[in-house]
């Protein structure tokens, strides 16, 4: 058994007395303890493991040292795949967030037929892994007794059904309420913001309003449940019937100022310009040969994809849900396993929250990544939302390694339309001042000025070593 | 209308047993009392529902077998009667 001080539990692996996830020596173990041996070595011995292993469903794990354990109750040390980037809910598109509901009710489908049940439905337990979404949480199964009912129910209707039904049905960004309610949207709450019509859906009737009154109706009763079981087939049904519920909801893509941005002319660089930007990107991904990178402000991932074409994972954050839902459905259609669309407002990025604030990681625990590209976005960041070049600066400095950004002058058609609406405040928006602010924190490797436009692309290394 | 009203039925006694019984489900996670009443509802409901999909082109093999069959003695009745005449 190791010393507690040489490992450590990690922070938001607590609820589930199964096991929990800890690290030693920089490497990520699992920890199944002995109250879980009997529907561990079913998962395994049954052939369960193996099938959604193969099927890139579920996380691949080793069996490791036993010795490794840090604590008496342990059954086995596991040292499972590691997941590069953690995303959460809250970060993902519609089409991630159905497209991780489904996966869980396909390997809900595929335990029963094993003789296991998935024990919870937390939206957390899965990851996008290449693309795919996978469930990471190995202790999720439990060995299926004839007549239970499903113990994740409710928390699948919070986590997912809910969620995609508010999305769809009144405004795709009701998804970020997922922010806020850390364990699903509360379905009395879900039930009041849905229209009426959605009574009509049986779907939604009994799994949202229903389930929402059932609540209501014995809430101030003991914590009890009935004699009554929910046979195989009929647990079968329920499944077969949110599965049916999560494929009908569609969201109809809306225009938002985002989305057309590229097929916008008014926003458009000329085709000459947009190619050598391009060329010039895909040199200095060249040079650099980072191993991840970060693309802010990628709206429909059209730069992103230069990376990703280079085999580099590659994450593109936009605050705009039409464009990375237009880039998530983009890459499933290229079958590009490297891009990570994720949604995320660099003025307010995720922060530290859940129990302690240490449930789940804000965007700067997660960092620093090896590359991160600013393409068309400082006077965003500088202009629209009055971030000073030395804090721009600053934030860079703290979550990338290598920088490539575009500095877009003041006479540029996109900052005059900006500054049409409002006084100009910005008298340090020069070159000259971005220049020495970055400076501080960056040193500059190359600069090339883009063709056909004022605006310029630098290649910047960060001036500590970030780890 | 029958339909209807034996959802109602189902549903209030699904509350009346679920007050009535004491049969705590383990688990570390609350299922949440009426969360378990919905999916015992809906037990009654889409259970029923995935049996006939599931077995749906058995059924329906077995309805056109039993309306072809019929057609089928139909057919005969008629020839029989023609031939009768």
């Amino acid at each position: 058994m190791t010393s507690s001080n040489d490992s450590m539990i990690h922070r938001s692996s607590f609820r589930d007395p199964s096991g929990f996830l800890f690290e030693t020596n920089d490497t990520l173990y699992r920890q199944v303890n002995n109250s879980y041996k009997s529907h561990y070595d079913h998962l395994i011995g049954s052939g369960l493991y193996e099938e959604l292993v193969g099927l890139k469903m579920l996380i691949p794990h080793k069996e490791t040292d036993a010795a490794l354990a840090i604590s008496d109750s342990a059954y086995k040390i596991l040292q499972p795949q590691v997941v590069k980037f953690i995303s959460y809910p809250y970060e993902w598109c519609f089409s991630e967030l159905r497209h991780a509901a489904l996966a869980m009710l396909d390997i809900q489908k595929i335990a029963i037929k094993y003789g296991m049940c998935l024990k919870d439905a937390s939206a957390y337990n899965i990851q996008f892994i290449d693309g795919k979404p996978m469930l990471i949480d190995t202790l999720s199964f439990e060995t299926y007794e004839e007549g239970m009912p499903w113990v994740g129910y409710q928390q699948f209707c919070q986590h997912f059904l809910a969620t995609l039904a508010l999305m769809c049905h009144v405004d795709i960004r009701l998804g970020q309420l997922l922010r806020i309610h850390m364990d699903g949207i509360p379905l009395d709450f879900a039930s009041s913001l849905l229209p009426l019509r959605t009574y009509l859906s049986f779907a939604l009737l009994t799994n949202i309003h229903l389930h929402a009154r059932s609540q209501d109706l014995v809430s101030d009763k003991p914590i009890s449940t009935s004699r009554r079981t929910v046979s195989r087939v009929a647990l079968q049904g329920i499944i077969e019937s949110l599965y049916i519920a999560v494929k009908r909801l569609q969201w109809r893509k809306g225009n938002t100022e985002w989305s057309d941005y590229y097929s916008d002319a008014k926003h458009t660089y000329a085709t000459q310009a947009t190619s050598h930007k391009k060329l010039i990107i895909q040199k200095y991904l060249g040079m650099i040969s980072p191993k991840s990178v970060w693309d802010l402000g990628a709206n429909d991932g059209t730069y992103s994809r230069l990376a990703t074409d280079q085999g580099i994972p590659t994450i593109a954050f936009d605050s705009d849900p039409t464009a990375v839902e237009k880039n998530y459905l983009d890459s499933v259609s290229r079958e590009d396993t490297k891009m990570l669309p994720l949604l995320l407002d660099l003025t307010n990025p995720s922060a530290d929250i859940g129990w302690s604030n240490e449930e789940r990681m804000s965007l700067l625990s997660r960092t620093p990544t090896d590359m991160v590209m600013a393409l068309a976005l400082m006077h965003h960041l500088v202009i629209s939302n009055n971030v000073p070049f030395v804090r721009l600066a600053e934030w860079l400095s703290m979550i990338s390694r290598t920088l490539i950004i575009e500095f877009v002058p003041k006479n540029d058609p996109q900052v005059l339309r900006l500054l049409s609406y409002r006084k100009d405040i910005f008298a340090d928006y020069t070159r000259t001042s971005f220049e020495r602010e970055f400076d501080k924190w960056f040193v500059t490797i190359k600069i090339s000025k883009i063709n056909h436009s004022n605006r310029l692309l630098y290649l910047m290394q960060n001036r500590s070593n970030l780890r | 209308m029958g339909y209807i009203n034996y959802t109602i039925e189902m549903f209030v006694w699904s509350v009346v047993f679920g007050a009535l019984y004491v049969h705590p489900v383990s688990a570390y996670l609350d299922p949440g009392a009426g969360s378990l009443l919905i999916q015992f509802l809906l037990a009654s409901i889409v259970g029923v529902l995935f049996v006939i999909r599931k077995f749906w082109s058995r059924i329906a093999r077995f309805i056109k077998h039993l309306v072809g069959s019929t057609a089928v003695s139909n057919h005969n009745k008629d020839k029989d009667d023609k031939n009768d005449q």
